[in-house]
């Protein structure tokens, strides 16, 4: 145990010759117009979920009348990862933006074949932690501030419990 | 000066300990939380397709749905673990920069 500790330390002192620094950093700043990105982004999909509920009949408001969203959450989240992908050490949330278009591309699949409305809860579950990682590894990246701040801020997941979906 | 090896990495350890205990309960819990949401997502579409209220495609899609937000969930855990790697490791340089320093006699750290 002596000997891993001390070579622990040994890696830590040469990590540091090496960098010729003494800060280490492994990720990127807060960007807030990332965070508020996210936000807006957030927002403009729970007004198209209640959009969708809206209709009425089992089924949700149909893909034809809602189209014009997918296009332009496409643009949002592409602009997003564009900046992302420009600040440094920041390829996690890159690729998180990337998992949240290809949903955002699985949702606009299914919804041209119909979705009913017991199955929204799903998508908009989903999506929500997806938005809720997002939101709370940004905020996270503050340093020195608990990230549990950020899940306050971050849209509530909704249980499944509270949706009908398992009645 | 000669450094003693062993209180420094004494030192940088208990530093480092010290980030990990804060950070991690936090970082543990919002996994455990995000996975028993993400179980009870799973067993929502399964609860649909024995219904009949959803094809086995459409399971599938639902599947797929979930699993690309839980991996986006991970990848914010992995990101968050890095950063208390990144405050556990300078938390640890601090504590014994001043002893290095002193013992090299210049600011080395």
């Amino acid at each position: 145990m002596k000997i891993r500790q001390l070579y622990l330390a040994a890696v830590f002192l040469l990590a540091l010759l090496l960098s010729g620094c003494t800060s280490i950093k492994l990720v990127g700043d807060y960007d807030a117009q990332t965070d508020k990105g996210i936000t807006a982004l957030q927002k403009d999909m729970e007004v198209f979920f209640v959009t969708l509920e809206s209709a009425e009949g089992s089924m949700a408001a149909p893909y034809a009348a809602n189209k014009d969203f997918y296009g332009q959450t496409k643009v949002a989240i592409s602009s997003l990862r564009i900046r992302a992908d420009a600040l440094e050490r920041n390829s996690f949330t890159v690729r998180m933006f990337d998992k949240l278009q290809n949903n955002f591309d699985r949702l606009a699949a299914d919804h041209r074949e119909g979705i009913s409305k017991r199955e929204l809860p799903l998508y908009r579950g989903g999506l929500n932690s997806q938005f809720t990682s997002l939101l709370t590894f940004e905020l996270a990246k503050r340093r020195g501030q608990k990230f549990e701040d950020a899940r306050a801020l971050a849209p509530a997941t909704p249980p499944i419990f509270e949706t009908g979906l398992s009645r | 000066m000669t450094l003693n090896t062993n209180d420094v990495a004494q030192k940088m350890i208990e530093a480092a300990k010290g980030v990990v205990g804060d950070k991690w309960p936090a970082t543990q819990s919002y996994f455990e939380s995000e996975s028993r949401i993400f179980a009870e997502r799973f067993a929502s579409i399964a609860a649909l397709l024995a219904e009949g209220a959803i094809s086995q495609a459409r399971a599938q899609s639902h599947v797929q749905f979930q699993k690309e937000a839980w991996e986006t969930v991970l990848l914010a855990v992995a990101g968050l673990t890095q950063i208390m790697v990144e405050q556990a490791l300078n938390a640890a340089l601090n504590a014994v920069n001043e002893v290095v320093n002193k013992a090299v006699g210049f600011a080395l750290l």
